[in-house]
């Protein structure tokens, strides 16, 4: 085992890790700030029209940047919450709870500016398509994990439970992403393509993807900062110290 | 009238974000001045 693998398990301990994330906060929140302020700026003032939709488009600027946090925070927080359960790592199940907070604010923002985009668009606040719907049901997903683990009092035992429904829930995501080429639905085709060209012109990408990066690092500044209460809250209730006898 | 629209979802936008802001600000407050082994934390103390 080399030096840096032992420095990587030494941020298992949760004393470090609240050290780590107090340390690295700031790093995400100031530049997630400036970037929010141009990617508004740029999105708002700089891009111009859409010759079909008009100013309406603009909607898209924060509405795919939150659909996209919605779906990869529960990605990441069913990893943490099964790396703590299978592996018994208590610092992976408080990430997991750190982060689901944040994963269903982004997927509520999702929704509403989707509905305040489908308006003047499709002349519907909502429809039961196959992606607003799942994008429903992810918000059911965080609203239940978060009621699970609020509802049993063990710590220890919230987790697994919290554990067992995140990687259930889990399979939801991928029918968001792909829901809209399997199914005929109303909502328009990926904005974005991981393996594919952008079809989208610079002047209008630059904005999206300046406020992807300042979503990202919004949301591991946030979930830094929860994460050092989750841990200053279960060290002060002795919960790892139950667990240890 | 389609900016209309995207004012409301950009307000709904600060308005979450703020609000998640300030819980968690809420939150870190309250939970620093809970309990002395959790401010011992930041002193290095061991959990």
């Amino acid at each position: 085992m080399n030096r840096r693998t032992i420095q990587w398990f030494k941020y298992a301990a949760p004393e470090n890790l609240h050290r780590l994330a107090g340390r690295l906060m700031p790093w995400f929140a100031v530049p997630a700030a400036g970037l929010f302020g141009m990617g508004l700026y740029l999105g708002l003032l700089v891009a111009p029209a859409d010759f079909q939709q008009g100013d309406a488009y603009r909607v898209l600027f924060i509405h795919v940047p939150a659909a996209w946090m919605g779906m990869l925070l529960y990605v990441v927080l069913a990893f943490y919450a099964t790396v703590g359960w299978v592996l018994n790592v208590r610092a992976s199940s408080m990430m997991a709870s750190s982060l689901s907070a944040t994963g269903a604010m982004f997927t509520v923002i999702a929704l509403v500016t989707g509905s305040l985009w489908g308006r003047p668009t499709w002349g519907t606040w909502w429809v039961w398509d196959a992606r607003t719907t799942s994008t429903l049901i992810l918000l059911f997903l965080y609203v239940g994990f978060m009621s699970l683990q609020s509802a049993i009092d063990e710590v220890r035992r919230a987790d697994r439970a919290g554990a067992v429904l995140a990687l259930v829930g889990a399979v939801n995501v991928p029918i968001i992403y792909f829901s809209v080429e399997w199914w005929n639905t109303l909502h328009q085709g990926a904005t974005l393509r991981i393996a594919d060209e952008s079809r989208m012109h610079a002047s209008m990408l630059t904005p999206l993807l300046v406020m992807i990066a300042a979503c990202w690092l919004y949301s591991i500044a946030v979930v830094l900062g929860r994460l050092q209460c989750v841990i200053r809250e279960r060290a002060s209730s002795g919960v790892h110290m139950e667990a240890a006898r | 009238m389609n900016w209309f629209y995207v004012w409301i979802a950009y307000l709904v936008t600060v308005i979450a974000m703020a609000a998640e802001v300030l819980l968690l600000l809420r939150r870190r407050r309250a939970v620093r001045h809970g309990s002395d082994l959790a401010t011992d934390l930041d002193a290095g103390a061991e959990v």
